[in-house]
């Protein structure tokens, strides 16, 4: 079981992946782009690499290399320090999240909605989590353990660079179905492994 | 659990009142029994490093969760958001820990980094007053972000206090301990229950 506690975090995490469904997702014919169809903005399709991929592949040669993605992140991050001290506050954080939110709704045509309010509220839940000296200060350096999580969860042949040959990875294996393999002394667990 | 010794009483006084002073020294039955999990959270080498999770629970030898003894999580995030990882305590979660109300006032506490901690518990108090004599488990499980999980479990016989009260001999006054140790995120725990 590698990652652990992270996936919440990423949940919550994807919208660098957005834009690219929110195209999509406008290219739907109309009958398949209902209010419970569409992917939702700022959230669906945020861990799919294809995704990630044309979120992130600046130059456009179908691969998003760590200094791309580096740079991306970190012109965002500076955009957003509003007040320019070096970190982001919540409201920073959560105003550059919103404007792209709301690009994405202008994208669409959408009108604010439910699914709107819910994903400014997980960016707010987002920050608390992600700020990880939980001092209400979001620093470069505790952005680029996300980042470095999120890339790595595609980056899957460690090679710095993702694109088309990363493999899927394997499903995360919950370790309860091998005895010993988590260390359980006696093996009697996962027994009724949903 | 220490107990300070009675102060001599005033010399008319005493001869009436030794035998039974004596009487409470010698006696298992006279406090509570007390149950102590020393476990150690090894130093493990990952960048970043997040202090793990953990729980620690009573079943019985089939798997029937009993009693939470101690929830660690992360209580600095705001509005108890930490609890929304403690799923990933997977044997916990789904034996009880999904069930339970956190924060847990003397169960539910902070995370700890690499060190050896003890977690000492009554006989006669909650959670483990309730407990019925008979054969238990221990089972303590840690997991880590980004890093691994891992569950020990230790049997162990129960007398608690409603066996002393009868004289049970699980009550007879020994100490019993088991020791078992996790593989990367768990070192040695032990089980320590003394009368």
């Amino acid at each position: 079981m590698r990652p652990i506690l992270i996936p919440l975090a990423l949940a919550l995490l994807t919208p660098a992946a957005a834009p690219v469904m929110a195209q999509q997702a406008a290219d739907q014919p109309a009958t398949a782009a209902g209010e419970n169809d569409r992917p939702a903005p700022g959230v669906a399709g945020g861990h799919r690499k294809a995704a990630f991929i044309a979120a992130y592949d600046t130059d456009g040669d179908g691969a998003v290399t760590l200094d791309e993605y580096d740079a991306i992140r970190k012109s965002r991050f500076d955009g957003a320090d509003a007040d320019g001290d070096g970190a982001l506050n919540e409201a920073e954080y959560v105003a550059e999240f919103q404007g792209r939110l709301d690009q994405q709704y202008a994208d669409q045509g959408l009108e604010k909605d439910e699914r709107y309010d819910r994903s400014i509220e997980q960016a707010h839940v987002r920050f608390a989590i992600v700020d990880r000296s939980r001092d209400g200060s979001l620093s470069w350096s505790e952005q680029q353990l996300v980042a470095a999580s999120t890339f790595a969860r595609h980056d899957t042949d460690e090679n710095a660079i993702v694109n088309d040959a990363d493999p899927i990875p394997d499903p995360e294996d919950d370790g309860d179905t091998g005895a010993g393999a988590t260390g359980d002394s006696n093996g009697a667990t996962g027994t009724n492994e949903g | 659990m220490p107990r300070s010794l009675p102060r001599p009483l005033p010399r008319p006084l005493c001869r009436g009142v030794l035998p039974v002073v004596a009487a409470s020294l010698v006696a298992p039955a006279a406090g509570a029994g007390e149950v102590t999990i020393d476990l150690t959270l090894p130093r493990v080498a990952a960048a970043p490093y997040y202090r793990p999770y953990l729980a620690a629970w009573v079943e019985t030898p089939d798997g029937v969760p009993q009693a939470t003894l101690a929830v660690w999580y992360d209580t600095r995030l705001r509005d108890d958001l930490g609890t929304g990882f403690l799923r990933h305590l997977r044997s916990w979660w789904r034996a009880t820990g999904e069930q339970m109300t956190l924060p847990a006032d003397g169960i539910s506490g902070p995370t700890r980094g690499p060190g050896s901690y003890q977690v000492r518990l009554t006989d006669d108090a909650a959670p483990l007053s309730a407990l019925a004599p008979g054969a238990y488990v221990l089972a303590v499980e840690v997991a880590r972000e980004d890093g691994d999980r891992d569950l020990v479990r230790l049997p162990f016989d129960w007398g608690g206090s409603a066996a002393r009260e009868t004289g049970a001999a699980t009550a007879s006054g020994i100490t019993t301990t088991a020791t078992g140790t996790g593989t990367q995120e768990l070192g040695a725990v032990t089980l320590t229950i003394a009368p």
